[in-house]
């Protein structure tokens, strides 16, 4: 009896103990402040992110924050403002560039800012086991980064490169901490990358999430942006949804309180609810766009290229996937881009009569009566490529169902899931179009896609003259003779029809009402996290 | 256009793309009960050429065998049919194939414990007793005593073959988008379902009664014998 006795007081003693634990713990929990956060919604896991390596345009979105940058680009007048370098100056030749840089900046990890770093960094980017897909090809031909003091490098380069300093301003040459670099390999680096911007990296899990937390430290913010020291925001956390459905669920429930990429109707609908507010940024570089492959049967007929473009009615592509919040694209260029050639407007106006015609002219016609055109009694069918994002699988469809019946040559659409799918596709040449698009201010941004030898030369084409014109543009030091060889340029890749030009790239980015202060950078997907503030 | 509610014309309204949902809805059921049909063929026939071989010959061979069927058992059916799907490439009939490979390692099971369970009966021992071969009697007794058993199973796997090939279509890797098949439907309805829910809800609801009236005649089938 007196056991039990004992037993039951024990079980009341420890019931009391446990409720004063858990009561103590829900205390703690109420008084410790949430810390003052943004969930941004990023659309698609990049392959990889590390600046100097990889080329998705998403991964500057977190990082452009993460870095600073020599130099930085004013939105608005595109003039160069000062970022890490405090001055520079540029030889008349346009070989050799000298920068100097501040002397009271440190990274993340302590170490302080200085010439050796930033020659480090662009040496890394210049290494060829880098294997570098964006980084290298803004830095062009440079040849030699010198230090000459502490505080000052110089970069000599073999020919003019005058995009250098537009290259010198995006993240993807984010000037990174040498004694992180030289801890982790370039495989592992992009897990624990170490800037010097006003948000440190804190992890990143790939297909989960990458947080970044701000920097205490921070006072030396760049002109273009409006608060030039330590962030407003302490943490700002980025999450995925590769599924465009997810995008509006998650910014209605709150779960997010900015979101990329929207789907058009969503978008809509959204800001007609006012429940959130809609902010479209144009992004300068390549519109969404099909690149012919002229090195496959029929797209290497120049009057086939010429009669799908005529046969596609991009505006009633905008209307449907895009709801109009897209301007139609007419070039190689979206119209914000610098010099942006207006001539090639009204090139390819929609015309299904003139493109059958043309079509007739090859030869290829519809010879068994059986509805397609074919060859030598094998229809003919033209293959297109199409990634999954940016709505390319919807406007392929379209396509797909313009071609058909007014051209009747049967289409077949092969999605993809990832962008090194896409490269191996492009590898193995068996398209007839296929789709990708890459941002830039500069229009250097066609070098990879239109040089014979480009990396991105996806529609096979080879044009000695056009080469010329490509290596002379980006060596131009007189900007008018530059923009009189970009519009030749722009002409002949329009005269050839080497690509389908759809939309210009339009970014719809959905903020919650309470969050102020979002702005991109020039290049038009980064946005400068300093600047964001939450309203209580 | 884009969302048009039903009409008279256009049944069950516009898509996305202002494409004819009925059409498209009609084409997708022949896309994927085809498609589920090219499926259980595939489990069905090699799934009793393994596990009827196994039940019958017995020894190192159903060891042999089994043991391989298990390798396949131990990797979920869907990823299974998706590693098919990246060798074969994509497309329907890849794909379809990719599912009926899925589904043999369970339907070859369940051949084997019903043969197994057969060979031990009195009258097939009294059949070896008169000095019949192995194969007389799979042909003559082991198969037509157990035809009944065998489409019931089948069509559990074609009910399994529709949700698991509406599944390869939700995630895409089964060709052209713009062919349409109940699953891509869903999958791209569900951006609109507040616009226009027909898009996703029709398919889906003619999947769950495909899937119900299949094991529906799967039941009757077997009350029947």
């Amino acid at each position: 009896m007196v056991k039990t006795n004992c037993l039951h007081k024990l079980t009341i003693v420890l019931v009391i103990v446990f409720l004063l634990v858990s009561f103590s713990g829900c205390k703690g929990d109420t008084q410790k402040k949430e810390p003052d956060q943004i969930v941004y919604g990023l659309t698609l896991v990049p392959s990889g992110i590390d600046p100097h390596i990889h080329a998705s345009s998403e991964l500057g979105i977190p990082l452009r924050s993460v870095y600073d940058t020599l130099v930085y680009q004013d939105p608005e007048t595109h003039e160069f403002v000062s970022g890490l370098a405090e001055s520079w100056d540029i030889s008349p030749d346009g070989l050799i560039y000298t920068f100097n840089l501040r002397q009271d900046v440190t990274f993340h990890d302590g170490t302080p800012l200085n010439a050796e770093a930033v020659r480090f960094n662009l040496q890394r980017i210049l290494d060829p086991a880098a294997n570098s897909l964006k980084a290298a090809q803004l830095l062009g031909p440079v040849q030699e980064v010198r230090v000459d003091s502490e505080y000052s490098v110089t970069i000599t380069l073999s020919v003019p490169f005058v995009p250098l300093m537009d290259g010198l301003s995006q993240p993807y040459i984010g000037i990174a901490s040498p004694k992180a670099l030289g801890e982790y390999d370039l495989e592992t680096y992009q897990f624990h990358q170490v800037g010097t911007g006003p948000y440190r990296f804190v992890e990143y899990i790939v297909n989960d999430r990458l947080v970044l937390d701000r920097n205490d430290d921070y006072h030396w913010g760049p002109s273009v942006v409006v608060n030039q020291d330590v962030p407003k925001v302490e943490r700002i956390i980025f999450r995925f949804f590769m599924d465009p459905a997810s995008r509006a669920l998650a910014l209605q429930s709150q779960d997010v309180q900015i979101m990329g990429e929207l789907l058009p109707t969503d978008a809509r609908q959204l800001s007609e609810e006012e429940i959130v507010r809609l902010e479209s940024v144009v992004i300068p570089g390549q519109p969404l766009q099909f690149l012919f492959n002229t090195a496959q049967m029929p797209t290497s007929s120049l009057e086939v290229r010429q009669a799908l473009t005529l046969a596609t009615d991009r505006q009633a592509i905008v209307q449907s996937v895009f709801q109009g919040y897209s301007p139609m694209a007419h070039g190689p260029l979206n119209a914000n881009t610098l010099y942006y050639d207006s001539a090639v407007e009204g090139l390819y106006a929609y015309n299904p009569v003139q493109a059958e015609a043309l079509f007739n002219s090859t030869g290829w016609i519809d010879s068994d009566n059986d509805g397609w055109r074919d060859n030598a009694g094998v229809p003919l069918e033209i293959v297109l490529v199409v990634p999954p994002w940016g709505l390319a699988p919807e406007v392929a469809q379209l396509i797909e169902s313009q071609w058909e019946s007014r051209l009747k040559v049967q289409v077949r659409i092969k999605q993809v899931a990832s962008f090194p799918m896409l490269s191996d596709e492009a590898k193995k040449g068996e398209y007839n179009a296929i789709s990708l698009n890459f941002a830039g201010l500069d229009p250097t941004v066609l070098d990879s896609f239109f040089l014979s030898d480009g990396s991105r030369n996806w529609s096979r084409y080879t044009d000695p003259e056009l080469d010329d014109w490509l290596l002379a543009a980006r060596a131009e030091l007189d900007p008018a003779r530059r923009a009189e060889l970009y519009g030749l340029i722009q002409g002949r890749i329009m005269e050839q029809a080497l690509i389908l030009p759809v939309r210009e790239y339009v970014n719809l980015t959905g903020v919650q009402l309470a969050v102020h202060g979002l702005h991109f950078d020039t290049q038009g997907w980064y946005p400068y996290l300093t600047d964001l503030e939450l309203s209580p | 256009m884009q969302f048009a509610p039903p009409t008279l014309e256009h049944g069950l309204g516009m898509d996305q793309l202002g494409r004819d949902v009925l059409s498209r809805v009609v084409w997708g059921t022949r896309s994927s009960l085809f498609g589920a049909a090219l499926s259980t063929f595939f489990a069905v026939g090699l799934g009793l050429m393994l596990g009827g071989a196994a039940g019958v010959l017995g020894g190192w061979v159903e060891w042999l065998l089994m043991r391989c069927v298990d390798v396949l058992l131990s990797f979920p059916g869907l990823l299974l049919a998706l590693v098919a799907v990246a060798i074969l490439g994509d497309g329907r009939w890849p794909a379809s194939v990719a599912i009926g490979l899925s589904l043999t390692p369970m339907y070859a099971r369940w051949i084997r414990a019903m043969m197994l369970s057969i060979r031990e009966t009195l009258f097939v021992e009294a059949v070896y007793a008169l000095g019949a071969s192995r194969w007389r009697v799979l042909w003559h007794h082991l198969l037509p005593n157990s035809m009944g058993q065998i489409a019931t199973m089948s069509t559990v796997v074609y009910a399994r073959a529709l949700t698991n090939g509406a599944a390869l279509d939700f995630l895409g890797v089964t060709g052209s988008p713009s062919v349409p098949s109940w699953g891509r439907m869903i999958s791209e309805g569900r951006a609109f379902l507040g616009i226009a829910p027909l898009i996703a809800v029709v398919p889906g609801v003619l999947l769950t009664i495909s899937v119900i009236s299949v094991m529906e005649l799967g039941d009757f089938w077997r009350i029947r014998r």
